[in-house]
């Protein structure tokens, strides 16, 4: 089987087959129009002219047209035209070819058909043993490719009203009301099918239920069994999905029709804004080239399509994505952190012992003075200050205490606050040392 | 006396919505009871007149609103326009003016001109809108875009690109409020705002569009 796939792929690629098969859109047209003539006068021969003129009645071209048609029907002989005695005809795959395409364009909605369908798989998956002979015997590529393509030709019809729809308001001379009450017509029964399909969905849901009750272990190979449980539900979920979606625009879509009827300003405001659509698209310009452009909007004198906001100059925050504040809390983040060396390490630890030493001195003397000028209602710092030098080996302490000494008793009317020294101009705390402080009673 | 004039900072939802609503307001956020992350704050604005004035007198903006067709408000702050209909920035140093870039533009103006007569619920979808059921604006984007000039080879990096910049615009479009997307998806809801950009921001290029750009062809 494989190889035959990979002869199958091997021989098509090769050489021109493809596009002889497959014809290019101009060419492909031909043998449509003679597929339709061959359906409305029941003719099976064409002669050269006949097909030259129905490729001249359609195409404009520069080259000649006899030339021009002459080079289509040689390339079409391959496959798709036969000639006896100076008359072509059609060939039987150009005839398949016409035939499927046209069945697929034309496809009629079924939902009963559908709901058949399903039921039909609802039924016998209760009545087989086996879920694989179900699957293999029942599920059929068939059945379920009658089903999406019921779905693709549900969504096509969609978009083929609301195509009629904007082509009839581009028309110059419209009568908007009648436009649009065919056009609802047309969608109100493409939704009447609509909601017949909904009820049949029901049966896929039922199916899904049945499904997942089944134990693939009972069935002769349990993994491939699965697997094909799982393929069966893939496909019944993207059937009620696609069918949700396409329902759901089909019910946004009328009402929004219904708003056109007797409004023939809103119909105008369709129109136009198609018209701004398509100026923006072909007039807007290129500045600069790939990868790197940008585009500018088409200018005038008499307008102007640039259109800005208001917004914060700020627009880069940090945003914590934590819910709360106790989340954020608990939450240890890890961070990056410096280690220092250890050498850094013990200088940190000394120099963090010498200053809780200083302070302890400070304090020590600090209370020493102000228990003495309590007690003595006097004291004289000049005989401390040397002091506390001689025993701190620090004048920085002595200086401190002084700076204390007279922010806390050069301005209290309670005490008398004297210093002999002026202050000196460089420093106001760091040289005055004869001071005298006296309590009054 | 002045203190009966601002009374939005003693309403009950004050203290906490009106930090949120003052800093969407001013990045340019729309605003409607639709919006389901926005119900609280749209309700704080219908509720606080006194809003219009503060924004008036302090920032020199308006606090506009709109309704979409089927009558569903909406805020937001615009400019001022002085008489050359040119917008007047006010006292509003603290903003930047951010422009809708073309491509934004046009995605907007695509998605509008789709949703007047059919339904867009993705960014998915309308990706493969542009591709099915509205081929006709494909080139165009196409070539705008991805900068292609062939447009019959189409290379699928430069499908990329398209499908990158027209989701860039839709969801700049939630950022402002024009579309609500469902957390974590690319499912959309169209928000009563979005009616703005063609019901306001080109209301009179699209109502008067012959009279306007037949006169700029007359004159060029």
């Amino acid at each position: 089987m494989d190889n035959c796939k990979v002869d199958f792929i091997t021989q098509i690629d090769a050489g021109n087959l493809y596009e002889l098969l497959i014809p290019r859109k101009e060419y492909g047209i031909v043998i449509f129009k003679l597929y339709k003539q061959l359906k409305n006068k029941n003719t099976e021969f064409f002669s050269e002219d006949d097909i030259i003129e129905s490729i001249i009645e359609h195409k404009n071209q520069d080259k000649k047209p006899k030339e021009y048609a002459k080079d289509i029907i040689r390339e079409l002989s391959e496959f798709f035209l036969k000639e006896t005695n100076n008359q072509f005809r059609l060939t039987q795959y150009a005839k398949g070819f016409c035939q499927t395409i046209l069945e697929k364009i034309e496809e009629d909605l079924e939902p009963s058909k559908i709901e058949k369908k399903l039921l039909f798989l609802k039924n016998t998956i209760s009545e087989y043993k086996s879920f694989d002979d179900w699957f293999d015997l029942i599920f059929t590529n068939d059945l379920t490719g009658f089903i999406e393509s019921q779905l693709e030709s549900l969504e096509r019809q969609v978009i083929n009203v609301i195509k009629k729809f904007r082509a009839g308001v581009n028309e110059e001379l419209i009568n908007g009301d009648v436009l649009v009450k065919k056009i609802l017509d047309n969608i109100e029964e493409i939704n009447k099918q609509t909601n017949k399909i909904k009820g049949s969905l029901n049966h896929a849901e039922a199916i899904k239920s049945i499904i997942n009750k089944i134990d693939p272990s009972e069935e002769l190979n349990p993994e491939q069994s699965l697997q094909k449980q799982k393929s069966v539900i893939s496909f019944l979920d993207n059937l009620i999905s696609d069918f949700e979606r396409i329902s759901k625009r089909i019910e946004r879509v009328i009402p929004k029709l219904r708003q056109f009827y007797g409004n023939m300003t809103r119909l105008d405001f369709e129109k136009n804004t198609n018209k701004l659509l398509n100026l923006l698209l072909v007039q807007s310009k290129i500045v600069g080239h790939k990868p790197n452009w940008k585009l500018k909007f088409p200018t005038s004198k008499n307008f102007c399509l640039d259109r800005s906001f208001p917004s914060l100059s700020n627009k880069f925050y940090f945003v914590d994505n934590k819910k709360n504040l106790n989340d954020y809390k608990a939450d240890k983040r890890e961070m990056y952190m410096p280690k220092p060396s250890i050498k850094v390490q013990e200088s940190q630890r000394s120099s963090t012992k010498r200053t809780i030493e200083k302070r302890s001195k400070l304090f020590r003397f600090l209370d020493e003075i102000e228990q003495e000028l309590e007690c003595k209602k006097y004291i004289d710092f000049k005989l401390y200050f040397d002091r506390i030098i001689k025993d701190t080996n620090d004048i920085n302490i002595a200086v401190k205490i002084s700076s204390i000494l007279i922010k806390k008793y050069s301005k209290s009317k309670y005490y008398v606050f004297e210093i002999k020294r002026p202050f000196s101009k460089y420093s106001e705390n760091k040289i005055i040392w004869d001071m005298k402080v006296t309590k009054l009673s | 006396m002045e203190n009966t004039r601002y009374e939005f900072l003693k309403h009950k939802k004050a203290k906490n919505f009106f930090a949120e609503t003052d800093l969407w307001l001013k990045s340019g956020y729309h605003i409607q009871e639709k919006h389901p992350e926005q119900r609280q704050h749209f309700r704080f604005i219908e509720e606080c007149p006194d809003l219009k004035e503060y924004y008036n007198s302090f920032y020199n903006v308006n606090l506009e609103y709109g309704y979409d067709d089927s009558n569903n408000k909406y805020f937001f702050i615009d400019f001022f326009r002085d008489k050359k209909d040119d917008y007047e920035r006010g006292r509003v140093g603290l903003f930047k003016q951010e422009y809708l870039s073309v491509e934004f533009v046009i995605v907007g103006v695509l998605l509008a001109y789709i949703d007047i007569a059919d339904h867009v619920g993705s960014i998915n979808e309308l990706q493969k809108m542009l591709h099915h059921d509205y081929e006709e604006y494909k080139e165009g984007i196409y070539r705008l875009f991805a900068n292609v000039q062939n447009k019959k080879i189409l290379p699928s990096s430069d499908g990329d690109l398209v499908n990158k910049k027209i989701e860039n615009a839709l969801r700049k479009f939630g950022e402002i409020g024009w579309l609500y997307f469902t957390p974590q998806t690319d499912k959309f809801e169209i928000m009563p705002s979005f009616n703005r950009l063609i019901n306001d921001l080109y209301y009179d290029e699209i109502k008067n569009f012959d009279k306007i750009f037949k006169l700029k062809d007359s004159n060029e």
